[in-house]
């Protein structure tokens, strides 16, 4: 048995939660993270490890249909935040359609890194800025890409233009996670 | 023409003028509506890059942490013969618009000019009311915190003759 792990682990590259083959690009085994991660969980970086890098080897997912954000513990494989979210404003509220209406639809799909959190003179505290990783949707649609954050909610429950809205203990999302919009068809 | 076609057309051409009273500001240039006796040209130039803005960290409407990738350089407002003064400081922060309307107001000689911009965490709607040649006021709104998140300016100018 040993015999079968030392070219093994010579030859794969730890990220942290799962063993990534840079011969074949593709990690060997799965997320722990599983469905959540998206339909193929062998993708590392949301298929493009040259332009994107994701040191944690795990990802956030939101759906923009469901709102539902998940992330995974990095060390233990267990989940380590969930929250009940939204993204958009009246027919574009978590309509993974209305991606393409600046101002209305939901964050675009895509990767997308989270920065250190903020006070915002607009959005509140600990506002999380959000990039766009390689790969990402929204260039190709009329959303100004560098408007989206994960924020707070207002008090009629209508706090997005675009932005994730997540509970108060987004906070425990890390800084250079990579949380990947899905539709609700993925 | 028979003089109720004619009445009807000039009907049908109001009501067209009023559903033209909005226009996109996508481009950078100059972009001109007009509405009945209201006539706003808003000129449009791509920001400065983040390195070289200064007022970065400060900007207040359309952009946040960086400076926007289009601003307004002048706005330009007609009211039937006359020109309107417009403070620099009236428009001068109203980064990334997307969209320009003018609304007639209720009362006599009244209307708006509403600015709508930025996406997301820095979207925005603006409002110029004015009475006649005279700006009165500017209301600027976050779009996702309209009620956390504003600045209303009062103008009052010198008209004694």
């Amino acid at each position: 048995m040993l015999l079968v792990l030392i070219p093994f682990a010579l030859q794969c590259t730890s990220a942290e939660a799962r063993y990534y083959d840079p011969v074949i690009k593709r990690f060997v085994s799965e997320d722990p993270i599983g469905l959540a991660a998206g339909i193929n969980f062998y993708t590392y970086v949301l298929g493009n490890p040259m332009a994107n890098t994701d040191p944690t080897g795990l990802f956030c997912t939101y759906n923009q249909a469901t709102g539902l954000t998940v992330c995974q513990n990095n060390t233990n494989g267990a989940i380590y935040y969930t929250a009940q979210g939204y993204s958009g404003t009246g027919a574009g509220r978590n309509n993974s359609s209305a991606q393409g209406q600046q101002s209305v639809g939901p964050i675009p799909r895509g990767g997308w890194r989270t920065g250190n959190p903020y006070n915002s003179p607009n959005t509140g505290a600990n506002t999380i800025p959000l990039t766009p990783v390689s790969g990402n949707s929204c260039p190709a649609t009329p959303r100004n890409c560098s408007s989206f954050r994960a924020h707070g909610n207002n008090a009629v429950n209508d706090a997005s233009h675009g932005c994730i809205i997540l509970p108060p203990s987004r906070i425990n999302i890390p800084p250079g996670e990579i949380i990947r919009v899905i539709s609700g068809d993925d | 023409m028979t003089t109720k076609t004619f009445a009807f057309a000039l009907v049908l051409l109001a009501s067209l003028s009023v559903h033209a009273a909005t226009t996109n500001l996508h481009k950078v240039g100059i972009t001109t509506l007009v509405d009945g006796p209201v006539r706003v040209s808003v000129s449009l130039e791509n920001g400065r890059t983040t390195e070289d803005c200064p007022n970065a960290r400060s900007w207040r409407w359309g952009s946040e942490q960086a400076c926007p990738a289009q601003r307004i350089s002048a706005i330009e407002v007609g009211y039937r013969k006359h020109s309107v003064f417009i403070p620099y400081s009236a428009f001068a922060d109203l980064g990334n618009p997307t969209s320009l309307v003018i609304e007639r107001g209720s009362a006599s000689n009244t209307y708006s000019i509403k600015i709508v911009g930025g996406d997301a965490a820095t979207s925005y709607s603006a409002t110029l009311k004015f009475k006649a040649e005279l700006l009165l006021e500017k209301i600027v709104r976050h779009g996702e915190f309209p009620e956390s998140a504003w600045e209303k300016t009062l103008y009052n100018f010198n008209v004694m003759q």
